[in-house]
């Protein structure tokens, strides 16, 4: 194919350097410096997609980010992506796009029946149809929605490609590079201060690269390369292209999605990441995103061969692409008159201007006439004719309250029709950083109005449509920007001058009239095109009632689709609004959020794509002895815990069984180290330990430990361990693995804000130690051999005592405490030993067929004893008496915190939930955690729940299931049967002593 | 993401800290001598403001120590960042809902 | 004496370390420092003898400017908050430190505590170190803003540390706590590739 509508000279493309590519499975011709988009124009096709619910044929609206028509997949297998914007897509050799909404193919789409049957699909439609039956919501509506609307398809295969993710910091950061931004930034940068200057596009100059403007007597090119040119130059300015700011997040807080790469075509560049998402925190902003051209709202404004006003100039003057050989102009504003202009000199048959406005006398609608074209004023396009491309439109005059046709209908052939509804500043950025916007009646947008954060608007974002405001305002922004931060006095470098051919006002106009009302007969005005809202919809809408504009966009869908109704919010809004016949500031605006255009997941991601650097997997000394091992691993929080170590041919079960029994029988050995660990040391410490455990410390002997609960204000259990005394004033606490940093915090909350005056000091020296245990009848003998020096007898190393030594060699503190109901030691040495410790056990344990156990056996062993695991056992709404330990809440020693909440009349109750045992009749049963609990087995519905399963676990050493619960009134039901649910299956159960092992502690001493 | 300056450390990202309520609710010296109701509404009851909330967060990847904020929280504007123990008047303080006018009989610390 | 039961927990990595690192006039190189002695002093800066106590054993005044550090020889004193510091040390050295430390602030209200367990030491080094900063550390890297002299203690991507800037290679020491260790090697190998192709 060639590229018959590829202008012969001028714009900004290399007509020299062909490349080819591929759309929809034909072979095409472009060249560099197009978009997929503008290649498309230049060989004459429009027709790129269809409709989301109508499946009409839809062609290339706009040339940028805003596009809702143009959408394609790019590419096929693992690098393909959905959703693109044909309109941002650079041309590279060989690329390869299709459509994303048609199926089987874009010019035969079977769903086009939809068409046909359009009347079904109006607002509200997916509400009032497919809801009911329920039933057939996943099964059938929900596939069948998808696969005729579906949105691109994600590809299945792991993304070859890398991402990245840079934190920077600057002065000033400027968006857009338009004459306003670009103007920001050499002022910024002129005073030494760190600029960012970011634009999605590839090119620095935003619009000043789509018109004809004059700047200093020169094509305004000519000052884009100049001032790029100077901050290239410039150390302290950093250029992005290709780069969106998309996301402008609190405190001056802004991300910009880079592409990298994507221009070389997909896997050209394997030593780049291919996007990277830069983090930006920028004293001040200075935004210069410009504005979008509305597209006005007429019977069929849908057409292929219809597209925005300015964008028909842009693909004539920079890509050399022509929109059509014969195109209708239909405006409501003096811009639309340069584009007609433009496109005559680039070679366009532009026979017709038709103006909506009354009187239309400007300096640019008189230079049109004066090129022949032939201006209608007070009159609209009423109908387009053609189904694929235009064919031609009817016009007549209409009146000024767009109510009805006033005139007789006139036909006028064509193949584009470029339309023009006015400008909408592009405050999408400023509306995320909370600014507030204001509704300019003369220029009939929002403009942005109260700044929330440390930023300025300039140029068009402003509402400052003229070029010489764009310099003027982005030269003072970035001059003040700069000094606001210590840079330069402030003064504004003198701009460059532009000609100014001064705008007659605009006249707003927001839905043209047709033969019928709106709403009747076959045709549709569409007001969003992605996602294929008409004015009738919204009109429906607030006759339903949807009187808020967030209740008219969530009926409709306004301004949902991933263009995020950058066309079509101030066209719905003042529909909506003479529906109401309320003005539009009254009607208000929705928010705009994050992110200005799609993201990829990838970029998101960054370098956590593959999953093992998205978040830390904590380790301990030990742990590539227990990889080397066998074992099988379990998160606890960031850790990786062994969790069980299989034999060969072993499952869990097997596993289990054979660990627990070496722990009643002969000697396990434990990795503890994540437990949590607090150094506590000060004249006070005792007293503070006082204060927030629930028992009584200040008469600990130095050499001994203690088991102790924290607890909320609220009187409910937050944290436990066992804490040590080092020396009279000295402490060691331990805290539960998931708790440590919380626990930290907490005690230092209570240290500076409410006890200030106690001498205490806590310091975190979790990984100060590796942690050991080694338990079972067999332990001492171990012990005695690894610490030939140190004396483990019950009288001189009693139960709940430490003692200092040397073990296997290295320094080590050895503390008496269990948790496994078995005589147990805890070892901790010096981080870096802790591996060289765990060999020596396992080496002079062999003869005592020494077996490490994971997690698993430890809550199977534990659960035996009753001993409770808080954040299991608990979840914030247990007090120690819940859990059956009274004993561990001292009655004299005073104050600590949470006590008082003790007698508040909800928690004092007799019949709160309580933990208990529970025995299944069958004892082979093993319960499910989590299961819901009831006294009967039959239930009025809803049934009363009286508790939960909390822990469950086979237990070898009882040849019997074992449960412990939290049950409602449980103390008071000791022996009573109760029920078990568990999807449907119904368990009956016996309430029982949660010590189910061992009651009297007759093995702890071994 | 809120960008918070310690007034020990300096600017630091929102995810060095974390949040703890609001601030200037001191612990009552004499829990005992409160009724339930005293003691709920220092356990529990939270003003709750639109405007400026003071409130204390931790610089818990830094220097560990608590301090409090005075952010806006319609916009997040960080109005005032202090040590504990101080308690600064803000300009626009008057825009805060005021905290209940019932006060316990138990006496309070100042400026917890 | 040689401590032959000590391991660091990184040690397999230690390949992978010199495999992914960059030479050259525009690499960076990524080296882990084990095993140095670290001790934590809780102390009063307003306290004269406090002051004086530790600079008698350090030679060195505990900084009070936040996010500084002090050297002399091989000793280096961190500011960690208003009343913590670290002191760190040659390998080995601790016991020593630990015990003139104690005897010179005795009677004190102070905890000096031994920690040279709790973290190891990373050191990131060359022209690129700053970019590979960037990429993992939400702080200010320019030079202006974080140079020589500085430390804090942030985060590098997920992973808390205790940041220095050692020299101006640039050189960027990082103290981590071992089971973050891996991780963050792992996290500063796959952020330094990009410069295995620029070199």
């Amino acid at each position: 194919m060639t590229e018959q509508f590829r202008t012969t000279q001028g714009s900004r493309v290399d007509r020299s350097k062909a490349i080819n590519f591929t759309f929809n499975g034909k072979n095409y011709k472009g060249v560099e410096g197009d978009t997929l988009a503008s290649a498309l124009i230049a060989n004459g096709v429009h027709l790129v997609g269809r409709s989301f619910k109508t499946h009409r044929p839809r062609g290339i609206l706009t040339c940028g980010s805003e596009e809702p028509n143009a959408i394609i997949q790019l590419e096929t297998g693992p690098r393909s992506e959905p959703n693109l914007r044909a309109t941002q897509v650079e041309l590279y050799e060989g690329l390869s796009a299709k459509s994303v909404n048609c199926w089987p193919s874009v010019n035969f789409d079977i769903a086009a029946v939809n068409a046909i049957a359009g009347r079904i699909f109006v607002a509200g439609f997916y509400y009032k149809t497919f809801m009911k039956p329920s039933s057939l919501w996943m099964t059938v509506w929900e596939p069948a929605i998808r696969r005729m609307a579906g949105l691109g398809v994600l590809p299945r295969e792991k993304d070859p490609d890398t991402y990245d993710h840079m934190n920077e910091f600057c002065e000033v950061m400027v968006v857009g590079s338009g004459p306003a931004g670009l103007s920001a930034a050499l002022a910024a940068g002129r005073t030494g201060a760190r600029v960012v200057l970011c634009d999605e596009h590839p090119e620095f100059g935003g619009t000043l690269l789509n018109t004809k403007e004059i700047i200093d007597g020169k094509p305004a090119q000519e000052w884009v390369k100049t001032a790029v040119a100077e901050l290239e130059a410039m150390d302290n300015v950093r250029l992005l292209k290709r780069a969106n700011a998309f996301g402008y997040y609190d405190h001056n807080y802004i991300t910009v999605h880079e592409r990298r790469t994507d221009h070389f075509g997909p896997g050209a560049k394997p030593e780049l990441t291919r996007q990277r998402i830069w983090h930006f925190r920028s004293k001040q902003v200075v935004l210069a995103t410009g504005s979008h051209e509305r597209p006005l709202v007429f019977a069929d404004n849908d057409r292929p061969g219809t597209m925005l006003a300015a964008a028909g100039q842009t693909y004539a003057n920079r890509y050399g692409a022509l929109p059509g050989r014969r195109g209708v102009v239909f405006t409501n504003n003096d811009s639309a008159y340069s584009v007609a202009i433009d496109l005559v000199d680039a070679g366009m048959d532009i026979p017709t201007v038709v103006d909506l406005r009354e009187v239309v006398d400007g300096d640019l609608p008189n230079t049109a006439r004066k090129k022949g074209i032939e201006v209608i004023t007070g009159s609209g396009i009423v109908a387009t004719l053609g189904r694929k491309r235009v064919k031609g439109v009817e016009i007549a005059t209409v009146s000024s309250d767009g109510s009805q046709v006033t005139g007789t209908k006139r036909k006028i052939d064509c193949d584009t029709i470029l339309s023009s509804g006015g400008w909408s500043p592009a405050v999408h950025l400023f509306s995320q950083s909370i600014g507030k916007l204001r509704y300019d009646e003369e220029k009939v947008c929002f403009v942005p109005n109260v700044s929330s954060q440390n930023e300025r608007t300039v140029g068009a974002c402003k509402g400052s449509f003229d070029l010489q405001s764009a310099l003027d305002e982005g030269a003072a922004a970035g001059a003040a920007a700069a000094k606001d931060t210590g840079f330069g006095k402030g003064k504004a470098p003198a701009s460059p001058k532009a000609l100014v051919v001064e705008e007659k006002p605009i006249k707003a106009y927001w839905v043209v009239p047709t033969d019928h009302p709106v709403g009747q007969g076959k045709r549709k005005h569409f007001v969003d095109f992605q996602h294929d809202v008409t004015a009738a919809d919204i009109m429906l809408a607030a006759r339903e009632g949807m009187h808020s504009v967030e209740h008219m966009k969530r009926y409709t869908t306004t301004g949902m689709a991933t263009d995020q109704g950058k066309l079509s919010n101030v066209n719905g809004l003042a529909i909506l609004s003479s529906q109401l016949e309320k003005a539009i500031p009254k009607v208000g605006t929705t928010t705009f959020r994050p992110p200005y255009t799609p993201v990829n997941f990838g970029a998101l991601a960054g370098r956590g794509i593959n999953g093992d650097l998205a978040d830390p997997v904590r380790r301990t000394p030990m742990y590539s002895w227990h990889l080397e091992n066998g074992a099988t691993f379990e998160p606890v929080g960031q850790w990786q815990r062994a969790w069980y170590y299989p034999k060969a041919g072993e499952d869990m079960h097997a596993a289990v069984t054979r660990e627990t029994a070496a722990l009643r029988d002969g000697v396990g050995i434990l990795d503890a180290s994540t437990l949590g660990k607090i150094d506590i040391q000060g004249k006070d410490a005792a007293k503070f330990l006082n204060l927030i455990y629930t028992n009584a410390w200040l008469k600990l002997p130095v050499g001994m430990c203690r088991y102790g609960f924290m607890l909320k204000e609220d009187g409910m259990v937050f944290d436990d361990g066992v804490t040590s005394r080092l020396g009279e004033n000295h402490f060691h606490m331990t805290t539960t693995t998931g708790g440590a940093a919380g626990v930290l915090d907490w005690l230092e909350e209570y240290l500076q804000t409410e006890w200030p005056d106690l001498e205490v000091y806590c310091t975190s020296v979790t990984e100060e130690w590796s942690t050991l245990s080694i338990g079972g009848p067999k332990a001492r003998q171990l012990l005695e051999e690894l610490a030939p020096d140190m004396d483990f007898s019950n009288e001189n190393f009693p139960f709940m005592a430490w003692r200092d030594g040397v073990v296997a060699g290295v320094d080590a503190r050895v503390f008496r405490i269990s948790f496994t109901g078995d005589l147990s030691y805890e070892i901790n040495v010096r981080n870096w030993h802790g591996l060289h410790l765990w060999k020596k056990c396992m080496e002079l344990g062999e003869k005592y067929d020494i077996t490490p156990y994971g997690t698993e056996t430890m809550h199977v062993l534990r659960a035996e004893k009753g001993f409770v695991i808080v954040g299991q056992e608990t979840d914030g709404t247990q007090t120690p008496q819940d859990l059956g330990m009274d004993w561990i809440v001292a009655k004299k020693k005073g104050d600590f915190v949470g006590r008082r909440s003790f007698i508040r009349e909800d928690t004092a109750r007799a019949d709160r939930k309580q933990l208990v045992g529970l025995m299944t009749d069958n004892p082979k049963e093993v319960l499910t955690e989590g299961a819901q609990l009831t006294y009967e087995r039959v239930n009025p519905t809803p049934a009363p729940m009286v508790g939960h399963v909390t822990s469950s676990y086979w237990s070898p050493n009882l040849d019997h299931s074992i449960a412990m619960a939290l049950v409602k009134d449980g103390h008071n039901r000791m022996g009573q049967w109760i029920y078990a649910h568990d999807r449907g299956k119904v368990t009956k159960v016996k309430i029982v002593s949660p010590v189910f092992y061992d009651p009297k502690g007759e093995r702890r001493d071994g | 993401m809120l960008y918070i300056k310690c007034p020990f450390c300096g600017d630091r990202d929102e995810t060095e800290y974390h949040y703890g309520g609001e601030a200037h609710i001191a612990r009552p010296e004499n829990p005992d001598e409160l009724t339930d109701a005293e003691w709920a509404e220092y356990v529990f009851m939270r003003t709750n403001t639109k405007g400026v909330h003071r409130e204390r967060w931790v610089h818990s990847d830094g220097c560990r120590r608590w301090f409090n904020v005075a952010r806006n929280t319609v916009t997040n504007e960080i109005v005032s960042v202090y040590k504990t123990g101080e308690k600064p008047d803000l300009p626009e303080a008057s825009t805060s809902k005021p905290a209940p006018a019932k006060k316990t009989s138990a006496k309070k610390k100042e400026g917890a | 004496m040689v401590d032959n039961f000590r391991n660091s927990i990184i040690a397999d990595k230690a390949q992978a370390m010199i495999n992914g690192s960059v030479s050259g006039e525009n690499g960076v190189t990524l080296t882990e420092v084990p095993f140095l002695a670290q001790v934590n002093i809780r102390g009063n800066a307003d306290d004269k003898k406090f002051v004086a106590g530790v600079k008698k054993v350090t030679g060195l005044k505990v900084p009070t400017d936040p996010n500084t550090y002090v050297t002399k020889g091989d000793l280096t004193v961190f500011w960690l908050g208003p009343n913590e510091w670290q002191l760190v040390g040659a390998v080995d050295a601790q016991a020593d430190l630990i015990a003139k430390l104690r005897e010179a602030l005795d009677g004190l209200h102070v905890a000096i505590i031994d920690v040279s367990g709790n973290r190891t030491a990373l050191d990131l080094s060359g022209a690129q170190a700053r970019n590979v900063m960037k990429k993992s550390c939400r702080l200010d890297m320019d030079p202006q803003s974080f140079s020589v002299g500085q430390a804090v203690q942030t985060r590098v991507e997920k992973a808390p540390v205790l940041l220095q800037m050692l020299n101006d290679q640039p050189t960027y020491r990082m103290f981590v706590r071992p089971s973050f260790a891996e991780y963050l090697v792992d996290w500063l190998l796959d952020a330094m590739g990009e410069y295995h192709h620029s070199s």
